[in-house]
């Protein structure tokens, strides 16, 4: 019943509010240069697919690239942060002054400097992405049961064995919500990064195709344009959460709770 | 079932190693104060004869633990010196059973129980019949490959205990590892312990707040003053292992109880 209810309310929800949607654009005669009507979006869907899918390859490509960088770099940065305390210190102010500077004011900077249009997306994509990885697995790395450490130091465990056989797994599920967040800001990442890059950027992505069609006055392909980037949205938090599920369904209690 | 005969087995051996006065470990003059000037232990003198089963009793927080986990090396003495004697030569003599079960939640009950082996480098082909041999000797071999989660609190002390045992430790030592469970349980764990202490001839210090389980397990009993604790008195528990659930129900076990209480509120712990 409740697993019925799960999956089922959230499609009839959606139905409901299309066919609301429909019904109140052609009742109050809703021009479609301000809201078109959802089979209206659906035509244009159909209409411009092949040109859609390949501007979401494109910024797929880029969001993936960016959270695989998040990923290495975010965990790579954690196991550094738990192994010395001096260095943590020195270098946090600065991972935290990446994050709280809005990427739409460096993403102009980076596009400059870096020759490859993709590649420069790729970075702002990761650096909107990274703060969560590293936050996260350092908290991980570092919420160790103390009766287990203590045992760990009683058998004399090296520092490696404490990091592979203790701390490593303690962070999994802290490093999987952190993932989570992630995959769903390098997706926005990729899309913000492409809107300030505008012609300078790739030229070819989801964010790019929404500019475009706003220039033309196309609003059911900016509309068409966006649901495409929402469905990527909720696919990466899916994919993520899978992920999470499957390591961690066995013995983590949180882990059944998406 | 099977643990009472391992009582009986058990018992001609362990009173040998009793009669055998051997410190395996002294405690001199320590104590333990914390970098913030709490102290944590007052200054504590103590001797321990291998195979000796001493039980530790005092209110809350007055250094009982800490005394533990300055004799397991866990922290540094402030002052005074600890000197281990240990009969068996092995890389980890000194085995600790904490309050909880603290066992690797993400992982099955053999491999935590393997861990102490796999942290000496001991390759799996050996490790793994040993750590079987632990499970068996705590009477939970057939949950092997469940995870800790799966298991009740009483099983997860025992695989504790199997993990403690695995590296046929000359000094175990316990920190109140049957608090947290619930009065049958616990006094089943008591009988299983003094069984595996007998069989293993293990030198024990256990620490509880129980009078009760401190008067059935122990040789001698250390009644600690609040904090900082001293050890105030000693009461000697002059009864024969193996020790069954009569010596528990008879009038000696009662009045026993009793001295122990006097001493802990002469102590001004009660």
């Amino acid at each position: 019943m409740d697993r019925l209810v799960r999956w089922v309310a959230p499609i009839v929800v959606f139905v409901v509010a299309l066919l609301v949607w429909e019904w109140l654009v052609i009742r109050l005669d809703v021009p479609v240069w301000i809201v078109p009507a959802p089979s209206r979006i659906g035509a244009t869907l159909v209409r411009d697919w092949p040109l859609l899918v390949s501007a979401l390859g494109v910024t797929l490509r880029i969001a993936l690239q960016a959270l695989a960088a998040a990923t290495i770099l975010g965990v790579g940065i954690a196991f550094v942060f738990v192994q010395s305390r001096a260095l943590e210190a020195s270098l946090l102010p600065y991972v935290i002054l990446l994050q709280v500077t809005p990427v739409v004011a460096i993403a102009p900077l980076i596009i400059i400097w870096v020759d490859d249009p993709e590649a420069a997306l790729v970075i702002c994509a990761t650096i909107v992405a990274l703060f969560p990885m590293i936050s996260n697995t350092t908290t991980g790395l570092k919420s160790v049961d103390a009766g287990l450490l203590d045992l760990f130091r009683l058998h004399r465990a090296s520092r490696w064995q404490v990091l592979l056989r203790l701390r490593v797994p303690s962070a999994l599920p802290y490093f999987f919500s952190g993932l989570k967040v992630s995959a769903g800001l390098a997706l926005i990442g990729a899309v913000v990064a492409e809107f300030v890059a505008g012609t300078g950027g790739t030229a070819s992505g989801l964010a790019y195709q929404i500019l475009q069609a706003g220039l033309q006055l196309n609003f059911p392909r900016m509309f068409a344009a966006l649901l495409l980037i929402a469905v990527a949205g909720v696919s990466f938090f899916a994919a993520t959460s899978g992920l999470a599920w499957l390591f961690l369904r066995r013995w983590h209690a949180g882990a059944g709770d998406r | 079932m099977q643990h009472n005969k391992a009582v009986h087995q058990a018992s001609p051996s362990s009173s040998q190693t009793r009669n055998n006065p051997v410190p395996a470990l002294q405690v001199h003059r320590v104590s333990h104060t914390y970098p913030s000037g709490t102290v944590a232990l007052g200054t504590v003198d103590l001797d321990v004869e291998a195979g000796e089963f001493v039980s530790i009793i005092g209110p809350s927080g007055c250094g009982k633990s800490t005394l533990l986990r300055l004799i397991a090396g866990l922290e540094a003495p402030t002052t005074g010196a600890i000197s281990r004697e240990l009969a068996r030569p092995s890389k980890s003599p000194i085995a600790f059973v904490f309050q909880q079960p603290t066992l690797m939640p993400w992982t099955s009950i053999l491999a935590n129980v393997r861990l102490p082996l796999d942290l000496e480098g001991v390759a799996a082909r050996t490790s793994e019949p040993l750590a079987r041999q632990a499970l068996a000797r705590v009477g939970i071999e057939d949950f092997a490959q469940a995870l800790p989660r799966e298991l009740s609190g009483g099983m997860q002390m025992r695989a504790s205990i199997a993990r403690a045992l695995v590296t046929e430790p000359s000094l175990l030592l316990m920190d109140e590892p049957f608090g947290a469970l619930d009065e049958i349980t616990r006094a089943r764990l008591d009988r299983e312990l003094l069984a595996v202490w007998a069989e293993q001839k293990l030198t024990a210090v256990f620490v509880t707040h129980s009078l009760h389980e401190a008067v059935f397990l122990s040789n001698r009993v250390l009644v600690m003053t609040p904090r900082p604790g001293q050890i105030a008195d000693t009461l000697a528990v002059n009864e024969p292992y193996p020790r069954d659930e009569s010596f528990r129900l008879s009038t000696r076990f009662a009045d026993l109880c009793a001295q122990l209480s006097h001493m802990l509120i002469a102590a001004g712990s009660a």
